[in-house]
């Protein structure tokens, strides 16, 4: 029973970390809060439900097809929305506002294009067997799910730690004013950032569609809420804090429901949410963590 | 130029497609408040197009005592507060005479009261929260509640396969799953099932390894889950992902639709539902409407496309019956008063707006791929 909980709740706080990990790249980079990130999510599931439906490929070549598609039309849509926001004052407030209605506008578009009801993969689509260890149930998604997070994730950091274009990123994040003074391109690292953080929300969304077998285009919108609460709790634009806030936390709501009572389940979450705030303003994992000036 | 062309072609079809009424005869205007946008569409939409369909009959066959009835459908994206705004504007701005909808309990709940209050009757057709009905002398509900329903589905459960130990999972963060589990709770004592968990989860989850993970440590012989088709089927592939292949699982009225199969697919083989109509009744009324409704959409009704057609028959019967008089009394009365047969069956009201009768009440089990009724 526990092993089998503790699997649950490991897999779904790898999707959170895919999902917050993303999200706080944005965040920490272009200090902009972009809501249009849930509709990357819901994205990442449809192009694999599109891509394995109608083109029939196999899940080895969907999964890096939908980090690509979806990267790209991220990169143009931030583009095209934050774009304009470039060097104003209170940045954050209008990126809320306009991320918010460009969220709902695709939102509307993807209950258009494919309907507002729960879509499903194809029976025999990605790796579906059951292996049972013990009292263990694990399914082949899930596996699948345990290996290709971390990978994203380790790639991600070698790229931002060592690559030309990471370290430029980095350097972005850190300080966009004297990152333009040694002649790092803005509009590259806006282009790269989305790119970036929507293959990791679209990776996790096609994830959770496959392993939950449901893709709904309001499926972002209900990460999102998550998303916000992660990165708060584990310090607003701290990668790390992302990273281990949300795998913790999808292991907690997880032990909750098993031991506590599921009626709990969102009051932990967002309690926790509050006492981050007002105890550890910066984060529980960032304060931990902090650098002493 | 061209605009205008087709334009003009437009309304001479139309004119030629509609019967003529007399020039004197002034529309019957009948306001429609139901989910068009957003996530829960589906219900409200499906509704919507029954209603229409109905509507359309019933403007072909000559209207009503000569006049055609005229629908002002506003959209409530399934909002309270838009739920409000609709209600008051079909009242406000296009004076009819009486509401069809909202979709939704907690909708109907809050706008409901409105038309109440201005003296303009309303009937709710996909509602199934208990005390609908007693919003005011002017609120009608249609649609069974599951108060009638979840007996019939635990009784045949229990009768066939001698389900003993039972849990419940439903979503708590909608008042209809809220009430389904109440009502599973209390129908479960009745039929002397023991409940041995209560779990929840909120209506866009699609995780519940861990509330089934639960229930199989449990050992139940069922599960009583209040959902829509969307979470439903999620919540049946993870079940026999997580081993719980042998465990019986009964629905709520969210259950009944041909979305949960279609979802499930295999998973979703032995689940049970009741409902108070189904695609396989294979009466007159029943298949002429299936006929019309694919011919008119393109695709097979659901229930709810069968309570929007029941629904607007049932108010043109009203109507009809309440001669010319179209004042707020004459009309509920006569809806008090109406005899009808629908595609759901004999359908009247009871002295508290309700229906009063569960004739039509059907189970459903799943096997291979399809509902198949059970007795």
């Amino acid at each position: 029973m526990l092993a089998q909980q503790l699997l649950n709740g490991l897999v779904l706080g790898t999707i959170y970390c895919l999902f917050s990990i993303g999200f706080n790249l944005i965040f920490g980079v272009l200090h902009v809060i972009n809501l249009v990130y849930g509709v990357y999510f819901a994205m990442g599931a449809y192009v694999a439900l599109v891509l394995a439906t109608t083109f029939g490929l196999p899940f080895i070549a969907v999964v890096p097809a939908v980090v690509c598609v979806v990267g790209l039309i991220a990169a143009l849509i931030d583009w095209a929305v934050l774009t304009p926001l470039k060097g104003r004052e209170g940045r954050y407030l209008a990126s809320l506002i306009i991320t918010m209605g460009a969220a709902l506008f695709l939102y509307s578009l993807l209950g258009h294009a494919f309907g507002v009801e729960a879509r499903r993969f194809p029976v025999d689509f990605g790796p579906s067997a059951l292996y049972r260890f013990g009292g263990v149930s694990i399914t082949g998604v899930q596996i699948a799910i345990l290996a290709i997070a971390p990978l994203v994730i380790g790639v991600l950091a070698y790229f931002l730690k060592f690559s030309r274009w990471g370290i430029a990123i980095r350097a972005a994040a850190d300080n966009e004013r004297a990152s333009l003074i040694v002649g790092i391109n803005p509009m590259l690292i806006t282009l790269g950032v989305s790119f970036l953080a929507a293959a990791l929300s679209a990776t996790a969304g096609m994830l959770i569609g496959l392993n939950f077998n449901a893709v709904q285009p309001y499926m972002g919108e209900f990460m999102m809420l998550r998303g916000f609460a992660i990165v708060i709790i584990g310090g607003l634009g701290s990668l790390p804090g992302a990273a281990i806030a949300g795998l913790a936390l999808g292991i907690m709501e997880i032990l909750t429901s098993a031991y506590g009572s599921s009626l709990y389940r969102e009051v932990l979450t967002f309690a926790l949410l509050l006492l981050t705030l007002w105890i550890f303003p910066n984060g529980l994992v960032k304060q931990i963590n902090a650098r002493r000036p | 130029m061209q605009m205008t062309k087709s334009a003009c072609l437009g309304a001479l079809l139309m004119a030629l497609a509609t019967p003529a009424f007399a020039a004197d005869a002034e529309p019957i205007p009948l306001g429609v408040v139901q989910v068009l946008s957003g996530p829960q569409s589906k219900y409200g939409a499906n509704a919507n197009k029954g209603i229409e369909l109905a509507a359309e009959e019933i403007n072909k066959a000559g209207g009503i005592n000569g006049r055609p009835v005229k629908l002002f459908t506003e959209d409530t994206a399934g909002s309270k507060d838009q739920a409000i705004n609709a209600v008051r504007k079909v009242i406000g701005q296009n004076k009819v005479v009486l509401v069809i909808g909202p979709t939704l309990s907690t909708e109907v709940f809050a706008a409901t009261p409105i038309a109440n209050q201005r003296g303009v009757p309303s009937i709710a057709l996909t509602a199934t929260a208990p005390g609908i009905a007693s919003i005011g002398d002017y609120s009608f509900r249609a649609s069974l509640p599951e108060e009638r329903l979840i007996p019939a589905s635990l009784k045949r459960a229990k009768k066939l396969y001698d389900i003993k130990r039972a849990a419940i999972l439903f979503a708590n963060d909608d008042s209809n799953m809220k009430s389904s589990a109440d009502i599973f709770k209390k129908e479960a004592a009745a039929n002397g099932i023991e409940i041995v968990a209560v779990e929840a989860f909120s209506s866009k989850d699609s995780d519940f390894s861990a509330q089934l993970t639960k229930f199989a440590g449990l050992n139940v012989d069922a599960v009583l889950v209040g959902a829509y088709p969307d979470a439903g089927a999620s919540i049946l592939t993870q079940a026999r992902r997580l081993g719980l292949s042998k465990v019986r699982f009964i629905g709520g009225n969210g259950f009944n639709s041909p979305k949960i199969i279609e979802l499930a697919g295999p998973a979703a083989e032995g689940t049970m539902v009741s409902g108070p109509w189904s695609i396989a009744k294979d009466d007159d009324a029943n298949k002429k409407f299936i006929a019309a409704y694919q011919a008119k959409y393109g695709e097979v009704p659901d229930q709810f496309g069968a309570q929007g057609y029941d629904g607007m028959n049932i108010v043109a019967q009203a109507l009809k019956d309440a001669g010319g008089k179209m004042d707020s009394d004459s009309i509920r009365n006569a809806l008090q008063k109406v005899d009808f047969k629908g595609v759901m069956g004999p359908f009247r009201f009871d002295q508290n707006r309700e229906a009063a009768l569960s004739d039509g009440v059907v189970t459903f089990e799943v096997a291979n791929g399809t509902f198949k009724i059970v007795q």
